[in-house]
């Protein structure tokens, strides 16, 4: 999977699926510097994914302020070929001024098992990483 | 005003709400004061609701409720990455 640079940040194309639902979302974050991984609302909604009453609320402070997200589940994401199921994520409202539609954290990268290779501007699994290796 | 009494006067709504008094406490935040600032159909139109006010103003401290929520449990997390300012 490539990893795209716009404004000097690092992006991908992350499919979420929900049910027989699928959506692929082209600008992900990838960042490191978040524990969590979060989706927009609007995005999410298009998977059935919506608020609900008695859903666990956050509040995720960081550099630049603090803002109210909401705890969900999704059934599948995937990043390529990377796929991890049942995944814990946050809906935010994700206004930030620029498009994304999503970000991929800390929690992901370790659950999925991923190498982000920003020499290469690639991402792809650890065990594929590992065999390349032994090839060599 | 206390949850209790917005779930009274407000019974089967999503609510955009503002923290008037809260503090952080183990981990937790808790909302002591909430003033009711509008109400939605739905709980996508409330994410929204509060995404406009959010970014006109990023330092007020907004919560988008339900009121058949009992439990006002709010977890504080800290990230590092890109916030709205």
């Amino acid at each position: 999977m490539k990893i795209r640079i716009e404004d000097r940040l690092p992006f991908v194309a992350v499919t979420l699926g929900q049910g027989e639902r699928e959506i692929v979302l082209e600008h992900v974050l990838l960042d490191t510097g978040s524990a969590g991984t979060m989706f927009s609302v609007d995005e999410l909604a298009k998977l059935g994914i919506v608020p609900e009453p008695n859903d666990a609320l956050r509040r995720v402070v960081g550099v630049g302020g603090s803002e109210f997200v909401v705890a969900k589940k999704i059934e599948r994401i995937a990043l390529g070929e990377i796929e991890v199921p049942e995944f814990p994520i946050q809906m935010g409202a994700m206004d930030y001024g620029f498009p994304i539609q999503g970000l991929l954290g800390t929690d992901f990268f370790i659950r999925a098992g991923v190498v982000l290779d920003l020499a290469r501007l690639e991402v792809y699994p650890s065990s594929l990483s590992r065999r390349q290796e032994r090839g060599s | 005003m206390q949850w209790e009494e917005i779930r009274d006067r407000y019974p089967h709504q999503w609510l955009l709400t503002e923290a008037i008094a809260a503090r952080s406490e183990k981990g937790e935040r808790i909302l002591e004061d909430l003033a009711v600032l509008e109400t939605y159909p739905d709980g996508v139109a409330a994410m929204n609701g509060y995404s406009a006010l959010h970014r006109r103003a990023p330092q007020r401290e907004l919560y988008v409720l339900h009121t058949d929520r009992s439990n006002l449990k709010v977890t504080e997390v800290h990230w590092l990455g890109i916030r709205a300012a």
